[in-house]
């Protein structure tokens, strides 16, 4: 078997493969259903109107325009980061009718589950740049931001689904419990509520998850027009531990994956 | 031109769900020489939990024409070296090398989306293959053809008869004109007709100085199609040497064991 890293590069390789899976999904999962893939963009919408309408009205101080953006943005980046987590316990075993046939690059299927999420990624990003214009925010040099924090949040997904593809393949409760812990960490991620909000204390430590700076990298420099840069430094030094993470899992065992059936 | 060489490889993997044995239930001590039969493999408990031991220090070479029939019990480890010639296992000692663009076929099911229509299949296993999408397009016609599947080509696979599905898997394996054929004993399956096209098939993949390494408990079978035979006893390998020859070692050794057993039982 090749190394690590030649499987890794083979398995990018094999692109028109994993774009054909990964439309292969997304065409199963709105199979018969007559708006398909607008279902993406229609559930968010309705997600962050109805959210809107709620919050907005409990949190009067600040003004309704920019409230929408900031919600509309939180929950534009959480909803990625969610998808991404979600998948990765998944990502070979659901997988295995392929593994345990062919001899197949495993990241390929990293790669399949990462491009699945784009299309949402996109369908919904699609709703987010109305809504910008909607609600008048992100006019700004500072918006195109954007570009280099999707492209972090893009590699972030990759390192994400292949480390938890690898432990959750042999620690079957891994994927339960971050089931159960993402539903949590909704709350204590700054999408719905304003870190200000908090008391100093709270702040600080909620300062730490990851998470929130990934929203940060994003939403700060189009809402408020300023780099973040704490931020940005939080989220390089997550991409490199956790691509470094990643890799050396899947180097060590790789070929042990297809036997944790 | 294709070969495969298979030197001193040996594989032993975890299980994980397993139940205790019960003697250690019982007695409560793990040690690591304690190992029963489950079986023809050896299931041993260690440190790291039960693990099994699959294949042990097997070698041959085979080169472009042969067609290896794999023949023993059971759980004689069959299926594990078939995977380990596809590369899908890695082994644990030793090592495979082969050259030659290699199509497994292991059992119906495996290797298809079964929500996708055979037309998307074909094409998805054109991929695996590496090939391009114009590429893999090309072979439908001759996939679709090969396979009978008429209009439901154009259906979801899980929509298809077991048979369907084998003959889709089949002429999917061989259509992408693979230098490495690995069958498992599902293929004896399906009705007459197909059968022969199977075997007309092979044959010409073998005459194409293929490569065809099947696991069959269907003497027939191996004795139509291959000409050498490996004998495998729990993960071992007894014999490797020509078809009827090797067959005949095997029965022989079945008929001891068996007397053995019942003169053993008598005594007792």
């Amino acid at each position: 078997m090749d190394s690590a890293f030649t499987q890794l590069v083979r398995a990018a390789g094999r692109w028109r493969l994993w774009t054909t899976l990964a439309w292969e999904d997304v065409k199963s999962t709105y199979r018969r259903s007559i708006i398909g893939v607008l279902w993406i963009s229609l559930s968010f919408t309705i997600f962050v109107a109805v959210k809107l309408l709620i919050f907005g009205s409990i949190f009067q101080s600040v003004p309704d325009e920019q409230y929408g953006a900031y919600l509309m943005l939180g929950f534009f980046c959480w909803q990625f980061m969610v998808q991404v987590v979600m998948a990765g316990p998944n990502v070979f075993s659901g997988a295995e009718s392929w593994i345990r046939n062919d001899p197949i690059e495993l990241p390929v299927f990293v790669l399949q589950a990462v491009t699945r999420s784009l299309f949402d990624l996109f369908f919904t990003g699609l709703v987010v740049i109305i809504g910008l214009f909607v609600f008048g925010a992100g006019a700004g040099l500072y918006s195109l931001l954007a570009i280099p924090a999707l492209l972090l949040f893009v590699i972030n997904a990759g390192w994400v689904v292949l480390l938890l593809g690898v432990v959750c393949t042999r620690f079957r409760d891994i994927a339960h419990l971050i089931q159960a812990a993402m539903r949590v960490l909704f709350f204590l991620t700054p999408v719905l509520w304003f870190p200000s909000q908090l008391p100093e204390p709270v702040r600080e430590i909620l300062w730490w998850n990851p998470f929130a700076q990934f929203i940060y990298i994003l939403r700060t420099p189009i809402l408020y027009q300023e780099p973040a840069i704490e931020s940005w430094i939080f989220v390089g030094v997550v991409t490199v531990v956790g691509c470094t993470a990643a890799f050396t899992a899947f180097a060590l065992f790789r070929k042990r994956i297809v036997f944790w059936f | 031109m294709p070969f495969l060489s298979v030197r001193n490889v040996s594989l032993s993997y975890p299980v994980f769900g397993g139940a205790k044995p019960p003697s250690e239930a019982e007695s409560g001590q793990g040690s690591s020489d304690l190992r029963r039969h489950a079986g023809a493999l050896t299931v041993s408990r260690g440190a790291g939990g039960q693990s099994i031991e699959a294949l042990r220090d097997i070698s041959f070479e085979l080169k472009a024409g042969d067609r290896l029939g794999l023949i023993g019990r059971n759980g004689s480890g069959k299926s594990t070296l078939l995977r380990v010639l596809a590369g899908v296992y890695s082994p644990t000692k030793g090592e495979v090398r082969s050259q030659g663009r290699v199509a497994p076929l292991f059992s119906v099911g495996l290797g298809v989306k079964h929500e996708a229509t055979g037309r998307r299949n074909i094409i998805l296993r054109g991929l695996m293959s590496g090939l391009t999408w114009k590429q893999a397009a090309e072979k439908i016609d001759e996939v679709a053809e090969f396979s009978e599947l008429g209009p439901f080509l154009d259906l979801p696979v899980r929509t298809y008869s077991t048979g369907m599905a084998m003959r889709l898997s089949f002429a999917m394996a061989t259509a992408f004109s693979p230098e490495i054929l690995l069958l498992d004993e599902w293929i004896g399956a399906g009705d007459e007709t197909f059968q022969k096209k199977a075997a007309a098939r092979m044959n010409s993949l073998v005459s194409n100085a293929g490569i065809t390494v099947m696991a069959s408990h269907r003497r027939r079978l191996i004795k139509d199609v291959c000409n050498k035979a490996l004998w495998l006893d729990g993960g071992r390998q007894c014999m490797l040497g020509p078809v009827v020859e090797t067959m005949r070692a095997m029965d022989a050794a079945e008929r001891e064991a068996a007397e053995a057993a019942e003169s053993g039982g008598e005594t007792a």
